[in-house]
């Protein structure tokens, strides 16, 4: 049932959509990069980040475990429970060391600046680019392989969120500065209702979890629970 | 030739930074973003900077494309629903914050006029590569490098860099030559690019490290 939700917060000097209508039936959860490598803190990047940065580990994997990981977990179980499309992303290499990647990017410089063994980058066919025991994806969840950060730089997100009909998209994931940034931002570009949502995605440190949701454009961020209140009473039954 | 430029070293030491980068100093591209007169006229901050750098890379036969914002037809019948609303609200003292290609607002400032040789692309949404052909340019004309300049930072500019340097080119965002409406958003959108997707820099420094690459080379 179609309905107006709460959208941004009043901004000063612009015009701003205080209440905007939604078809809630065409919500999709995407779920960004919640990978073995990225989000559990004994493997992947875990190790190095606790000996280079043990401030960042502790806090990074505190916020995953207490905060991100029930909240997406929440908001997966309400997306299935309502039939609305999960999707989630896995970054990585797609073929062995990056010859996926141009020769000259600066991706391809951190690949060899920090080595097989420490690198944040991922083949795909290595254990840490699976994506987390917790969140496992279930058949007929859409699962979408890409070597950027933004899924719209190397999937055919948008063409398939087209074709199913989503104009809602509600974005989770790590990192908050990294991939939920680029990617609501795009998304939101391109004209899609974006919800960011805060307490379902983590940085390596508080100030840049803000920073990237103040810079906030094209998306609106809302808790996990705003977004179970906001469309609990659309998807009920008339 | 190839040459090496400090990248992500100065800045914030954090995580999975790259502190250098080798790069064909050639295969560099100015990108200027949206300094159009609509902008130009309320955020003169950038402008000067601007100017040195276009004069730069001019002197020295090194590729400039710039992007305008804008709808593409009067109406703004291209624009995504939200944006048309937000766009086409009548503003304070009631004129309608809405600049179609083909009115003065939105050509490139005078101080700026591209040559018929630099490619000036048409955009209706921030992100360049959200609705433009900017990735074919990129491809054909060679480009590995991109100086982004513009307004505003964390919209337009941070929407085009971020996209730029995800999809594999080298990036620097020349802080000084890039403003915006918000002091704050500038600040964070410039921290942000500087801690994930490329180099940021002040205009002397580019110079002043292109020429010493173009030199060697």
């Amino acid at each position: 049932m179609r309905g107006k939700i709460p959208w941004e917060k009043e901004r000063r000097g612009v015009y701003t959509l205080r209440e905007w209508e939604i078809d809630p039936a065409r919500s999709a959860l995407l779920i960004l990069d919640m990978q073995c490598g990225y989000v559990e803190s004994n493997r992947g990047i875990g190790p190095v980040l606790k000996q280079r940065y043990p401030e960042i580990h502790d806090y990074y994997y505190g916020r995953i475990a207490r905060v991100v990981l029930p909240n997406i977990l929440k908001l997966r179980d309400f997306c299935r429970e309502h039939r609305l499309q999960v999707i989630y992303t896995r970054m990585g290499l797609q073929l062995p060391e990056g010859k996926d990647l141009p020769d000259w990017s600066w991706r391809k410089a951190l690949l060899s600046h920090y080595g097989e063994t420490e690198s944040p980058l991922f083949y795909r066919e290595s254990p840490e680019y699976g994506i987390t025991g917790e969140l496992k994806p279930l058949p007929g969840e859409l699962v979408l392989d890409k070597n950027t950060m933004s899924p719209l730089n190397s999937t055919a997100l948008d063409q398939i969120l087209r074709n199913m009909g989503i104009e809602n998209v509600i974005v989770t994931g790590v990192l908050t500065s990294a991939a939920v940034e680029i990617t609501a931002r795009s998304i939101g570009d391109r004209g899609y209702n974006v919800i960011v949502v805060e307490d379902g995605c983590a940085a390596y440190s508080q100030a840049d979890q803000e920073n990237s949701l103040r810079s906030a454009n094209n998306f609106v961020v809302k808790t996990a629970d705003e977004v179970v209140d906001i469309l609990t009473p659309l998807l009920r039954p008339a | 030739m190839n040459g090496t430029i400090g990248w992500q070293k100065d800045r914030e030491a954090g995580p999975f930074r790259v502190p250098e980068l080798r790069i064909d100093p050639r295969r560099t591209a100015l990108l200027i973003v949206d300094m159009q007169n609509k902008f130009a006229k309320n955020l003169p901050g950038p402008l000067p900077n601007n100017l040195r750098l276009l004069e730069f890379f001019r002197e020295h036969g090194l590729p400039v494309m710039f992007c305008r914002v804008g709808s593409l037809l009067p109406e703004g019948r291209d624009l995504h629903v939200k944006r048309r609303l937000t766009w086409l609200r009548p503003v304070e003292g009631g004129a309608i914050s809405h600049c179609p290609k083909g009115c003065f607002d939105y050509e490139v400032a005078e101080t700026l006029k591209p040559r018929p040789s630099e490619p000036v692309i048409d955009k209706n949404s921030q992100g360049a590569f959200n609705s433009s052909t900017i990735d074919h340019y990129l491809r054909a004309m060679d480009i590995q490098n991109i100086v982004v300049t513009g307004v505003s930072t964390s919209r337009c500019v941070e929407g085009t860099a971020g996209d730029a340097a995800d999809l594999g080119c080298n990036v620097i965002l020349v802080e000084d030559a890039c403003n915006d409406t918000d002091p704050d958003k500038h600040r964070v959108a410039v921290a942000t690019f500087a801690r994930t997707f490329g180099a940021v820099k002040n205009t002397a420094e580019v110079i002043e490290e292109l020429s010493r690459l173009l030199a060697e080379a």
